[in-house]
């Protein structure tokens, strides 16, 4: 990091409980290298305590810091200054959409948690259904008792970007479905059938891929929900015609 | 459970989106062919309405044209109900914005399988 200072200027939504919302300005220096977060903590730190925010890892690994930066999802934690302003520029700060706001950029994700939890999320996950299907396999690939940390470190930006969510809150949302399609490589239980096979599952997706473009981990929610229509679609298919 | 079923009648589901890419995928396949004969095969394009009833009188011609509307119609208004449904409209809505899809879907494809008839007896003569 070299020692250059930049000042730039923090326009930042806030909101208390059911009050009025508004935005609140900030002038803060800091060194273009810094991140959003660093930024947003210098305001609570040197400006206003009383400024609520997410954070705990600060370094993409808890998901806690999605937040808008200029209007797009970003992890804050690892979003440089430098990406998303200039010297003397300024930066507008959101909470996510389509989450309901409980204090200034604070949101309540607890409807995708609930969801993820009723689809059997597991954050560890054997390798090959860990992985994408286009991601470069090893030999280790092929031996299910391998495991590891699957992808998705559950930060609601995909659910955020999302223009069916946005419109419907009852969709179960990218971050949801992609983790039923990583818990169902094995045979398609009839539990995460009837989640993902509903009027508020996959048949929804207008296929925008906003939420693969804002994702910060690569777990490519919009390819898995596509994979798991054709899983759908092949059972159904199957069930038909095994049935006469 | 009842209402769920009910649901699920109004909104999307596996084989309506199944339909909707099948369509989606011959209106590919049609337009490529009807750009092809329309501009690389037929000599000089099809220019007057003497050229479109001898393009008609190839029995292949309205086959295909027929196919191609029918998959238009229909992926046009399944595309349209999904846009209704992202405005979240209510169960009521949905029991008359169905039946309408359907009348619209059905007349238009008459009226286009009737008008390309009458080219197809036109073209014959
Ligand atoms: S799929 Fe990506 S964007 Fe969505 S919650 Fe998981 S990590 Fe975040
Ligand atoms: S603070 Fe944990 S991901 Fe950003």
């Amino acid at each position: 990091m070299n020692d250059t200072i930049w000042t730039i200027e923090l326009k930042i939504f806030r909101q208390r409980a059911d009050a009025q919302r508004y935005f609140q300005t900030f002038q803060i220096e800091i060194n273009p290298d810094e991140y959003v977060l660093d930024a947003i903590e210098k305001v609570w730190a040197f400006h206003d305590r009383s400024l609520t925010f997410r954070h705990a890892c600060h370094h993409s690994t808890c998901g806690a810091c999605g937040m808008l930066v200029n209007g797009i999802e970003k992890l804050t934690c690892i979003t440089s200054i430098r990406s998303v302003t200039q010297n003397n520029g300024k930066l507008l700060i959101e909470p996510l959409r389509n989450f309901p706001v409980l204090s200034d950029l604070v949101v309540d994700t607890s409807s995708m948690f609930k969801a993820l939890e009723e689809i059997g999320f597991n954050q560890v996950a054997s390798l090959p259904s860990a992985c994408l299907p286009y991601e470069r396999k090893t030999l280790e690939h092929e031996r299910s008792e391998y495991q590891r940390l699957v992808d998705c470190i559950e930060c609601g930006m995909c659910i955020s970007a999302c223009p069916v969510s946005l419109t419907d809150s009852n969709y179960l949302g990218p971050a949801v479905l992609a983790a039923a399609h990583d818990a169902s490589s094995q045979p398609l239980s009839n539990k995460i059938l009837e989640i993902v096979d509903s009027r508020d599952g996959l048949w929804r997706c207008h296929n925008a891929f906003e939420c693969s473009a804002v994702c910060p981990s690569n777990v490519e929610p919009g390819l898995r929900i596509m994979k798991m229509r054709q899983t759908v679609i092949a059972h159904r298919i199957k069930k038909l015609f095994s049935r006469g | 459970m009842e209402t769920n079923r009910l649901q699920k009648n109004i909104t999307e589901n596996v084989w309506l989106w199944l339909v909707k890419i099948i369509a989606g995928l011959g209106i590919v396949i049609f337009l490529t062919i009807h750009f092809i004969v329309n501009h690389l095969v037929a000599p000089e394009g099809l220019l007057s309405y003497a050229d479109i009833l001898r393009y008609y009188s190839n029995p292949i011609v309205p086959i295909m044209e027929a196919g191609f509307l029918i998959f238009a119609v229909v992926h046009s208004l399944l595309g349209l109900r999904s846009i209704i449904l992202d405005l979240n409209p209510s169960t009521k809505v949905m029991r008359f914005v169905n039946p309408l899809l359907i009348a619209v879907g059905s007349a238009s494809i008459i009226y286009g399988l009737w008008l390309l008839l009458v080219l197809v007896q036109r073209a014959s003569l």
